[in-house]
């Protein structure tokens, strides 16, 4: 709504789009930009072990049927079974339900108590905040979407969820200063901005010279985060670095003042932060997006179109067609499954519709944008229903440029939690590996190194 | 280089909950020992320091002293900018402060991140030009001299202080630069929220400047009136406060004392008030009445959570200014502030388009825990939400500390068909180790059985059955039994244990970190105030104002 109205005001939105984007840039020299898109769905499955079949082997396995979507992305995944979350605590009875899987899933961190909070940045943020530091500046840091109005799993830093955008004419306007350089009026804007925030950090740095303790730590937090947005400022103000256009066509198909954290909008919602992210890539406006499904213990509807049955009360209280309610509700009930298959088909197809966007959008090099993107998918839990970090689903998509072996599954089936786990954490590793970030060897709260089985 | 990941951004998170690596429930229920964080074996000033200078002993618990900065609240935030500029944010797009354990005060917890840093400046830049357009000032505006004039009137009041003159002269250099081909006043705005967006205006500085012991210092008197009219105003401090600052009279305990009768006089005390009291309901813990299923909303007003966060703040005030003016009074009113679709939905004689009082059925409601804006934060989307409203009210209201859960059993509903979801939920949890909590919270959240998530009373469950809202519940060293959710919540309003909660909130909130070992004989004066008073406004703000620690802050670590 504040950057809309900020577009708005300078006459550079109108007709439920921003009118700057028309503008070509030019073609870049240089490296084609290396990206990672980190997805997140609550509540985990429920009776299953993963999202391959038992049985199979590593290079032979089919999907469960409820990623049945993925096939067609099969040979340029990894899929992982029988994995323990990363970051969860590993004593008995010990995982603190919703708050712990939902805290560890990115963050690879625990609370090690119900203070809901991670102890460290969630693995999309912590690229951004990593690469910016290595000096690959782009106009947004990250950006981070939603299908609610939170996305709980994704923190700046510990203690500090990140802020997700959940309207996608709000996440258009927020990339749209970064496309806007012929525009005299977003000039001016831009200009007056980086002004007012070299004055913030001037004085946020007379601030911090006179604390220290948490004082302290609390405004390096915040300088960082004026220096970050100057630089990204900045670098709006410098122009990108790739050709770009908008779509002839609005890329959103339904209003601005639609529900957009309502059911019925979650079908327009994707198929718009999809367009978005080619854009946003394409342009580089960033190389780091995450989006989250939903909250921890989100109580996710899809369309009724989809035909979600609707659950009874459960112990939790909650009850109707809505996930929350189903990952509680006994596996010998048919409809448990029916509408379990019906929420992780819907997931799929929509994780399997943005590969085909990366797929199809060439790059600047003419190269698909899912050559040197890596897409991870995973949730809070292994089993909604107990609560349970065992078997989670995590599932890696690209190659990196072929330096990954896909069309794999990697299988653990017998182990302590600890060892369950870990390859999660080296698999984050490997993720800020991609970027180029070679000299980060650990991630999170255990583990050391890069996931070495998925290079072959 | 190795580097580890979760300390590069080097925020701690509070401690919480240290103790709780088991199952189980904190049986301390009354007195300090439900205090949360690392406990106090190395108080400040035990040690004998060989530094007559520095403070002596290792610093105490972070989450038992404060940061020194206190980052503006929501609220805070949005009335500190109408008092400066005239202009009414809308307060949805402040960012929200981090709530820990259900307080939103806690300054240790909070933080400023990337997108946060974006909307401050961006508010203050909408607020800025608003107000710039609505400026008198006897002179143009588009003139460097006037704006000049103007900045320099405001720039002390955004600080809240005069500062340094470098500042002020760093501030009055954006009315020349940049050349972007904006007017003076245009820079004027920018100037305007450059300083709204500042760490010195987005933190209130509680540094000190005089070692009192050990590790507390005697704050500066601009320090104290901001903490004064943040207290009682949720604002910042007028001129007649800085005024008194300038004037170094805010170290004198009855000055102090004179600016708050003043001070609650002004109709600003009551949204400050507010503010407190909403902390203590816990209004921000969970949703909101919009976030609730279509099914639980039909039939009501489509603007029915603003109408209600409405029809609640003035029920506040109307106890807390003008009816029995105690927070106790907050669980045991007999009426609310309701408009036509309140009382509509609470069943309650017809009222019109704006808020009316309306007297309560002593049988189903009394007090405002019932209140549609409160149950709504502390309910699902829809059906029974008994465990999370006990563990609200224990939690919050009481403030006793509670276990998170154990893994869950899986539970089939068909399993015990028959039975109403009381004696479901009641077998389901029937475990000793389950009870360990579930006694606590089980109790206080089936008296709201009988409450939809939007505060509609219901005569009976889904098959017809009557609701069994009866119980007892462990309160300090005894016990609280009631037959319905009103009798609960009048029982709450006369018991000490609520008292001692709302002095130990108003502690939290006052200070910014839970109250230590240092704190105890403190806390235990204020909660005494609280008994004996049924925890009277007045009387609670006054004892706070008028004591040394007001003028005071704890450092730590």
């Amino acid at each position: 709504m504040l950057r809309r109205h900020m577009l708005q005001q300078m006459g550079l939105w109108a007709l439920g789009a921003p009118v700057l984007l028309h503008s070509r840039r030019s073609a870049a020299v240089g490296e084609t930009p290396r990206r990672v898109v980190v997805i997140f769905s609550p509540n985990g499955p429920q009776h299953t072990k993963g999202p391959t079949q038992a049985d199979g082997s590593e290079f032979d396995f089919q999907l469960h049927p409820w990623w049945s979507p993925l096939t067609r992305h099969k040979e340029r995944g990894v899929f992982f079974r029988g994995v323990h979350q990363a970051g969860v605590p590993f004593g008995e009875n010990s995982e603190y339900g919703h708050r712990s899987g939902t805290v560890g899933a990115l963050t690879a961190t625990t609370t090690g108590s119900d203070s809901n909070q991670a102890t460290g940045p969630s693995i999309d943020q912590f690229i951004g905040q990593q690469l910016q530091a290595s000096g690959v500046v782009t106009p947004k840091r990250s950006l981070l979407w939603s299908l609610h109005d939170n996305a709980s799993a994704f923190y700046e830093a510990a203690g500090q969820r990140a802020t997700p955008v959940s309207n996608p004419y709000e996440a258009l306007a927020d990339i749209a200063p970064a496309f806007g350089g012929d525009s005299d009026a977003l000039r001016a804007m831009l200009t007056r901005k980086h002004f007012a925030l070299d004055h913030m950090a001037t004085d946020c740095a007379s601030l911090r010279s006179e604390l220290d303790g948490a004082g302290r730590e609390m405004l390096d937090f915040h300088c960082a985060n004026i220096e970050s947005l100057e630089a990204s400022v900045k670098a709006s103000l410098d122009g990108g670095l790739a050709a770009c256009q908008m779509p002839e066509d609005s890329i959103i198909s339904l209003p601005e003042d639609a529900d957009w954290t309502g059911r019925e909008a979650r079908d327009a919602a994707m198929a718009a932060y999809t367009e978005l992210m080619a854009l946003a890539f394409t342009c580089d406006v960033t190389r780091v997006i995450g989006l989250s499904f939903g909250s921890g213990a989100a109580r996710f509807s899809i369309p009724e179109s989809y035909g979600v049955p609707s659950s009874g009360q459960v112990d939790s209280g909650d009850s109707g067609p809505q996930m929350h309610a189903w990952t509680h509700q006994s596996g010998n009930n048919p409809d448990t499954m029916l509408a379990l298959e019906i929420f992780y088909n819907w997931f799929s197809e929509k994780v399997a519709a943005i590969l085909d966007k990366l797929q199809n959008t060439p790059d600047v090099d003419g190269r698909p944008l899912l050559d040197t993107t890596l897409v991870l998918w995973t949730s809070e839990f292994g089993s909604g229903g107990p609560h349970t970090n065992a078997n989670t689903p995590v599932m890696l998509f690209g190659d990196s440029e072929g330096e990954i072996v896909t069309g794999r599954q990697f299988e653990i089936i017998d182990g302590p939690r600890e060892e369950k786990a870990l390859p999660v954490h080296n698999l984050f590793v490997s993720m800020i590996h991609h970027m180029g970030l070679t000299d980060i060897d650990t991630f999170g709260n255990a583990g050391q190194g890069p996931l070495e089985w998925l290079y072959g | 280089m190795t580097r580890t990941a979760d300390r590069s951004w080097g925020l701690m998170v509070v401690p919480l909950l240290g103790a709780l690596a088991t199952q189980g429930c904190y049986q301390g229920a009354s007195g300090s020992e439900d205090m949360p964080g690392e406990g106090g074996d190395d108080l400040p000033g035990e040690s004998d320091g060989d530094d007559p200078d520095g403070p002596s002993g290792p610093p105490p618990a972070a989450s038992e002293s404060s940061p020194g900065l206190r980052l503006l609240t929501q609220r805070e935030f949005h009335n500190a900018v109408r008092d400066l500029l005239g202009v009414s944010l809308d307060r949805e797009l402040i960012p929200r402060e981090a709530l820990v354990d259900g307080h939103g005060h806690i300054a240790q917890a909070q933080g400023v991140g990337l997108d946060e840093v974006d909307r401050y400046y961006e508010l203050g830049l909408a607020a800025a030009e608003q107000a710039v357009l609505q400026m008198q000032p006897g002179c143009d505006l588009n003139t460097p001299a006037c704006a000049a004039s103007v900045a320099e009137q405001l720039l002390p009041r955004i600080f809240r202080e005069p500062g340094p003159v470098e500042r002020t002269e760093r501030y009055l250099s954006i009315l020349e630069e940049p050349d972007a081909g904006e007017s003076v006043s245009e820079r004027l705005a920018t100037l305007i929220a450059t300083a709204t967006a500042s760490p010195h205006f987005l933190y209130r500085r509680e540094l000190g400047d005089e070692r009192v012991e050990g590790y507390v210092r005697w704050l500066t008197d601009y320090e104290i009136a901001s903490r004064l009219s943040f207290l009682v105003w949720q604002s910042g401090p007028d001129e007649a406060l800085l005024d008194a600052a300038a004037a170094g009279q805010l170290r004198d305990p009855e000055v102090r004392a004179q600016h708050l009768t003043r001070m609650l006089a002004d109709d600003r005390a009551r949204a400050g008030q507010v503010g407190f009291a909403l902390d203590w309901l816990g209004t921000a813990m969970g949703g909101t009445i919009d976030d609730k299923d279509p099914e639980v909303l039909e039939g009501t007003s489509a603007e029915l959570a603003r109408r209600a966060e409405h029809s609640l703040e003035r029920t506040i005030e109307d106890v807390l200014f003008d009816g029995a003016k105690t927070f106790m009074g907050l669980l045991d009113t007999d009426r609310y502030w309701v408009d036509e679709s309140l009382a509509a939905l609470l069943d309650l004689p017809p009222a019109g388009e704006s808020l009316e009082a309306r007297e309560l059925d002593p049988l189903v409601r009394r007090g405002l825990l019932m209140h549609p804006a409160v149950l709504a934060a502390h309910t699902k989307e829809s059906g029974a939400s008994p465990f999370s409203v006990g563990e609200f009210i224990y939690e919050n209201v009481l403030c006793e500390k509670i276990a998170p859960p154990l893994e869950i059993p899986e539970f089939d509903p068909g399993q015990l068909e028959g039975e109403t979801l009381r004696e479901q939920l009641e077998e389901l949890t029937a475990d000793a180790a389950c009870q360990a909590c579930h006694a606590r919270i089980g109790p206080p959240g089936f008296a709201f059985l009988s409450f939809d998530p939007i505060g509609r009373h219901l005569a009976a469950d889904g098959e017809g059955r009557p609701f069994d809202t009866s119980g007892t519940v462990p309160v300090g060293e005894g016990t609280v039994s009631f037959d319905s959710a009103a009798e609960l919540s009048s029982a709450l309003a006369t018991h000490d244990n609520t008292a001692r909660c709302v002095a130990k909130r108003l502690f939290r909130w006052t200070y910014g970190y839970f109250e230590g070992g240092d704190d105890e004989s403190y806390v235990q004066q204020l909660q005494a105030q609280a008994i004996s008073s049924g925890a009277e406004l007045e009387v609670l703000l006054s004892t706070i104002v008028r004591s040394d620690p007001f003028a005071q802050v704890r450092l730590g670590g």
